[in-house]
């Protein structure tokens, strides 16, 4: 079975580390993607973030996110 | 992310620590009605802490209600505690009453004088119109009258709430149970089902494998077997993402197992299949609310922390899920 790692291999895979989300929270040039449901994204998310849960992605992933080649950061509850 | 990929999208990149991760740090969480926040809009910024309250209920009616809700929430022993606090704070106003306006009390015709006996008469006197009693040996005078009032009235109603708790404590406790037995016959359901739809599944794709069944036939095992598994997998998706309780691990890791399998074993079955043209539409619908669903089981988003082998079983169901949805887009047709 496949398990997450923390390891510095995964930043190069393609994961976010939380200093860099934090310092880019406003650049307009990222988009950042909720990908919990509606009521979870309404109570809280990231500022900044557009929500887009994982059941609508491709029914609506090319309306939220025009730009194919536009820089995506996705989240979604994280480890508790 | 990998849903994002196979869309065409070229530069995604994953927040592992998600939400958790992000409160943990102390950051601010934005909660906003609408669903994407408009620039012009200035949306409110909640602490972590206080994200869980909710929007702020600005009529009056409301915050009673919310405040009823409250004391209903408490605690026998915190009741108690509200009860008593609230009596002897109502004493102590009795009492210091008789600084700002003489008189405030009357015992037996006489002023109650601001001393240490004056204050024991006034919590005396508090307790007793507090239990409704009103000997009426102590009287309030004035404006020291509301007061009264107002004590005898919530008195009463935080009375009414003790007795009401301790009568439904044995009440609680029968719901509990119930709960307990209704949510492992669940459990016990979804296993079996799962169980039934493996076996069944298996059964076709060796059938198919024979190739002298009818293709109607077929294709009506799958269709039926498809929609008992779909139920399951949503009830196991509400279990995850709605979590009323915890099942025990085992369980769980053996009923998600059981959800990989089924997802492989219809992933394989695909492939005998007819094309995605000739198949029925129901069946078609059934294929794609599962991947659907299989698809939103991760196990970083669950509201529940898992210990790492349920959360890798999570991700093979995504996995295959995702597979699932490739081979429905690229249906081989049946030699």
């Amino acid at each position: 079975m496949p398990s997450e790692s923390q390891s510095p291999e995964a930043t190069s895979r393609g994961a976010v580390p939380h200093g860099e989300l934090e310092r880019r929270l406003f650049d307009p040039g990222l988009s950042i993607v909720d990908v919990l449901p509606r009521d979870s994204f309404e109570s809280g998310h990231i500022p900044g973030a557009i929500s887009l849960p994982i059941s609508e992605i491709t029914a609506r992933a090319r309306e939220v996110l025009p730009d194919l080649s536009g820089e995506i950061i996705v989240y979604c509850g994280g480890p508790t | 992310m990998g849903l994002l990929n196979g869309l065409g999208y070229t530069n995604v990149r994953h927040f592992r620590g998600g939400l958790n991760d992000w409160v943990q740090h102390g950051n601010a969480l934005e909660a906003t009605p609408a669903g994407n926040a408009a620039p012009e809009v200035r949306p409110t910024v909640v602490t972590p802490a206080a994200s869980h309250a909710g929007a702020v209920s600005r009529k009056p009616r409301e915050r009673m209600i919310a405040l009823v809700d409250w004391l209903g929430d408490r605690s026998l022993s915190s009741l108690l505690l509200i009860w008593l606090v609230t009596v002897l704070g109502c004493g102590v106003t009795f009492w210091a009453a008789g600084f700002i306006s003489h008189p405030a009390l009357l015992a037996a015709g006489t002023e109650v004088p601001p001393d240490v006996g004056g204050l024991l008469t006034a919590v005396y006197f508090s307790f007793v119109t507090a239990a409704s009693v009103g000997y009426g040996d102590v009287v309030p005078i004035g404006w020291v009258r509301m007061v009264a009032i107002a004590e005898g009235v919530a008195a009463l109603f935080v009375f009414g709430l003790l007795v009401s708790k301790f009568v439904s404590r044995r009440q609680d406790r029968l719901i509990d149970e119930i709960h307990l037995t209704t949510f492992e016959d669940r459990l016990d359901r979804v296993r079996t089902s799962l169980h039934l739809v493996l076996t069944e599944l298996q059964s076709i794709v060796a059938t198919c494998q024979r190739r002298d069944w009818p293709r109607d036939r077929l294709l009506a095992r799958t269709q039926s077997a498809a929609a008992v598994f779909t139920g399951q997998l949503r009830t196991v998706h509400g279990l995850l993402y709605r979590p009323l309780r915890t099942p025990e691990e085992e369980v769980l890791e053996g009923i998600l197992a059981g959800l990989a399998s089924g997802l492989e074993a219809f992933g394989e079955l695909l492939q005998h299949l007819p094309a995605p043209e000739e198949r029925p539409a129901s069946l078609e619908r059934n294929l794609e609310t599962m991947a659907l669903v299989a698809q939103e089981i991760c196990g970083e988003c669950v509201p529940r922390s898992y210990a790492p082998e349920l959360k890798g079983w999570m991700d093979r169901v995504q996995q295959l899920a995702g597979a699932l949805t490739a081979a429905r887009t690229n249906g081989h047709g049946r030699a």
